[in-house]
């Protein structure tokens, strides 16, 4: 089947949605799912994730850009292990992540959660 | 601390209790949280990831930790590292490869944190049975605790920082380890296996991420932590598991009643007499036969042991639990001896 996006590749990845009973369908080669931020292995979000990485629409920093200043990981390891290196990774590589998000966290983009409880101002 | 006194402890997630206890085992919930200070657990040096885990016992210290066991998994031997590992304490990874690891456990094993594993501090809760809110509650309170004296990597539009992203947000996973020898023996479990993504669930082997399906046992968890509270992960979790495992039910007894019902029998009791007479058994097949044991109790039928008795047979045939019954190295071959042993011993002498 022919993806339904882009009309030229081959389908590799099908998707219904329902929203409040409306059925809509699509079926997407790798590159359109990549670029919609659609894991092509949904059963895991790891692999989800590494897959995401691995195509050619992910993104990809200037080379000046491309080191967290805290501890030097560079986007391209965190695109070989999945694994950012220290908190400041997550400033610095923030317009990045920001795109990754929804495609790992089922559409999620944002934190609903609990905060951490504040530090005693004596303790 | 000795490891061997952990060989008595009869662990408090493993008691036959809490709802559906018939197929759920255990709820687990864990939560993965970073200091500010220091480099995540794969890319600080060894003396900072050191300094990371002196800080987060001092922490535990502090709070109703304070008489667990506090452990350096460096300091361990291997068998001890699997040991923990096969009480669900401490990841498969860790006991690997323990680098700067370290382990606080709380005397019942209900209550557990495990540090420099990919993210500095994971804090785990286990309760029996169907009960991820009472697991939830101890990790959310044991939480709060920490952060009085740790500070936690956290941005408010991300949640918690975590190592990996797909973690990122609450930093939660509440899993259910689910014995499904019903689903198995009548040909759904694939299907409702598969189906378990669209409720954003996924399904692992024994001992989480990577493992072996064993003895038709399972962990269903969670797939994503962003965007929900964590009481929304939790119900709908909880939800799904206990959709589950009505169907497990449905199955069990389907596969009691009519045509199927001498099959059945025969799997459970060939099962019994293969426990209760083999001279060699390794874990695999001890835990496959277990399976049909714990499925034939479950729909009442006679057998000389109870779901407790069961689950400490589970835990207690595992490689690494023998050797440490043995308290010295044993071969292959006799570790398959001493397994079959004590099943007998369990098994054998009481059953009619």
């Amino acid at each position: 089947m022919i993806c339904t996006a882009c009309q030229k590749a081959e389908a590799v990845v099908f998707i219904k949605h329902i929203i409040n009973n409306q059925v809509s369908q699509a079926a997407l080669c790798s590159g359109c799912a990549a670029h919609a931020h659609i894991p092509i292995d949904p059963v895991n979000p790891f692999h989800a994730l590494m897959d995401m990485l691995g195509k050619p629409a992910a993104p990809r920093p200037r080379a000046a850009a491309a080191r967290c200043p805290g501890c030097s990981t560079t986007w391209a390891e965190f695109r070989s292990t999945g694994r950012f290196g220290c908190a400041r990774c997550y400033e610095h590589f923030a317009d990045h992540i920001r795109t990754l998000l929804p495609g790992i966290h089922a559409g999620a983009y944002a934190h609903r959660g609990k905060s951490p409880k504040r530090r005693p101002l004596n303790g | 601390m000795n490891l061997q006194g952990m060989l008595k402890v009869k662990l408090g997630w493993a008691q036959p209790e809490g709802p559906y206890h018939d197929v759920v085992l255990a709820s687990r919930v864990r939560l993965a949280r970073n200091l500010k200070t220091a480099a995540f657990s794969g890319r600080a040096s060894a003396p900072a990831l050191k300094r990371v885990r002196e800080q987060v016992f001092a922490a535990a210290r502090q709070t109703y930790l304070k008489d667990a066991a506090y452990l350096r998994l460096d300091e361990l031997d291997s068998v001890d590292r699997q040991f923990l590992a096969e009480r669900h304490l401490i990841s498969p990874g860790l006991a690997a490869d323990p680098g700067s690891g370290g382990a606080v456990i709380d005397p019942r094993e209900c209550l557990n944190l495990m540090v420099n594993e990919e993210d500095h501090l994971r804090i785990a809760a286990l309760a029996p049975g169907l009960d991820l809110r009472a697991a939830a509650q101890e990790a959310d309170g044991l939480d709060d605790e920490l952060a009085a004296s740790l500070d936690f990597a956290f941005r408010r539009d991300w949640g918690y920082l975590t190592a990996c992203p797909t973690n990122l947000g609450t930093g939660l996973r509440a899993s259910c380890l689910v014995h499904l020898p019903g689903l198995g023996l009548s040909g759904q479990i694939n299907k409702l296996l598969e189906s378990l993504p669209r409720a954003g669930l996924i399904a692992r082997g024994l001992y989480g991420e990577g493992t072996k399906v064993m003895g038709d046992f399972f962990q269903i968890s969670n797939a994503t932590a962003l965007g929900r509270t964590e009481s929304e992960i939790v119900a709908a979790v909880e939800h799904a598991v206990e959709e589950l495992s009505r169907r497990e039910k449905e199955a069990r007894h389907k596969l009691a009643a009519g045509a199927s019902r001498t099959q059945l029998e025969d799997t459970v009791y060939r099962s019994l007499g293969l426990l209760s007479q083999a001279r060699l058994l390794s874990f695999e097949e001890a835990c496959h036969h277990l399976s049909a044991l714990r499925l034939g109790l479950s729909l009442g039928w006679d057998a000389p042991a109870d779901f407790g008795g069961i689950n400490e047979l589970m835990i207690m045939t595992q490689p690494a639990h023998i050797l440490m019954l043995a308290g010295k190295p044993l071969s292959a071959p006799d570790q398959a001896v001493l397994r079959a042993t004590l099943m007998r011993r369990r098994l054998g002498r009481a059953a009619k």
